[in-house]
């Protein structure tokens, strides 16, 4: 476990380079940290996926301008959602539910926050995102080791 | 088996048509990284050779418009003199490497090499290597400062419409439209959208018009922006001082 632990607060922390690099500039819309962060919650008990969605949280909104605590209290509270609702739901076909409801839920927030978004960018922003997290989430089974049945 | 001669035809075409809505909304992302690695990896000498008579041929228009524009520079230099206006200035570049960007999708803000010991203050506009707008500093440390692109819903700035109007120019997600304009008839679609930088002569373009529009109980009209600074892969801009 302890080795589980490791390889995915170092996932998480390419993610979040990843994130400040913006590899594909401003053309895939998409957040790799956030996607990291849903498949902790998937995958991880909830202390652990608590503690590091607080750490990893905290340290994106240290890296924004303004500094801001929205990423802190977002992804802990979503890895809170997601252990609820993955309780409440057991079936396989849920999970892929799960995914697109956590990201509505960041799309809500900070369009909530910046006041508003273009359609076409929310739209082009869930297409982007479900289909990297589908190979993050590939990626970070095999690496992490995830057994069959634990996984999405 | 799944060998392609066994899949019929109808399958076959449902599997393309599935492929190609798959891709459909990746397609700007796919058409980018294809047009960098196309001109890192490629090489036509022919083309290569025309594009360098063309570029012979605009240099020496460039150099023409220049001798008629150090005319135009005396007399109007003579001009201001004679009525006293505030001594000008050519514009001043200094180009700046991106270091990093807003970890945010809902934020265009990047961090650049150069600050307040290169005299970068906040304000100063931002350019691409063809000096279109693409932001202005809002911060400045020591050895770096930020800038928020154009496209950010945070962006605003004073601009000039055509030759008889201005508003101000915001940033959405998309791209970027003017606010608060008066008269729709001083407007008509690809008006260029401008500025001045202060203290020079340099004229600065971010785009042009491609709408005019207005709420039903709005007193303004509304201008979609169509910008010229396209950055497909965002890594030196330049600021002008």
């Amino acid at each position: 476990m302890k080795e589980r632990i490791l390889k995915i607060s170092w996932g998480l922390a390419v993610l979040l380079m990843l994130d400040l690099i913006k590899p594909f500039s401003y053309w895939l819309y998409t957040e790799f940290l956030f996607l990291g962060i849903i498949f902790l919650a998937l995958n991880y008990p909830l202390r652990v996926s608590f503690m590091l969605a607080c750490v990893f949280g905290y340290l994106r909104g240290c890296l924004s301008y303004p500094v801001s605590s929205l990423s802190l209290i977002e992804f802990a509270l979503g890895v809170i959602l997601v252990h609820y609702l993955r309780a409440r739901f057991q079936q396989r076909a849920a999970r892929i539910g799960i995914v697109f409801a956590m990201l509505a839920v960041h799309v809500g927030l900070n369009s909530a926050q910046r006041g508003g978004a273009a359609t076409l960018f929310i739209l082009l922003f869930f297409i982007h995102s479900f289909w990297v997290f589908v190979l993050l989430n590939y990626l970070f089974r095999k690496w992490t080791r995830v057994s069959l049945e634990e996984y999405i | 088996m799944y060998l392609p001669s066994k899949i019929r035809f109808k399958h076959a075409s449902v599997l393309a048509l599935f492929i190609f809505l798959l891709l459909l909304p990746f397609k700007d992302l796919i058409g980018n990284v294809f047009i960098f690695f196309s001109r890192q990896f490629l090489v036509i000498p022919r083309k290569i050779s025309q594009k360098t008579e063309t570029l012979k041929k605009k240099n020496l228009e460039l150099i023409l418009q220049l001798r008629a524009f150090k005319n135009l520079k005396e007399e109007n230099e003579r001009l201001r003199t004679a009525l006293q206006f505030r001594e000008e200035r050519g514009a001043d570049f200094i180009a700046a490497q991106v270091i990093s960007f807003d970890p945010s999708s809902w934020r265009r803000i990047v961090a650049i090499n150069v600050g307040t010991k290169q005299k970068i203050q906040p304000g100063l506009l931002a350019v691409d290597e063809e000096g279109y707008l693409v932001g202005k500093v809002i911060e400045a440390e020591a050895h770096y400062a930020r800038v928020i692109l154009i496209d950010d819903p945070d962006f605003s700035l004073p601009v000039f419409v055509g030759e008889d109007s201005f508003g101000l120019l915001k940033g959405t997600l998309k791209g970027a439209r003017i606010l608060y304009i008066e008269n729709e008839e001083l407007i008509k679609p690809n008006d260029e959208i401008w500025l001045r930088t202060p203290y020079s002569y340099s004229v600065i373009y971010a785009g042009q018009v491609k709408q005019v529009k207005r709420g039903k109980h709005s007193l303004f009209w509304e201008v979609q922006a169509k910008l010229f600074a396209k950055r497909p892969f965002l890594h030196t801009i330049y600021i002008v001082r």
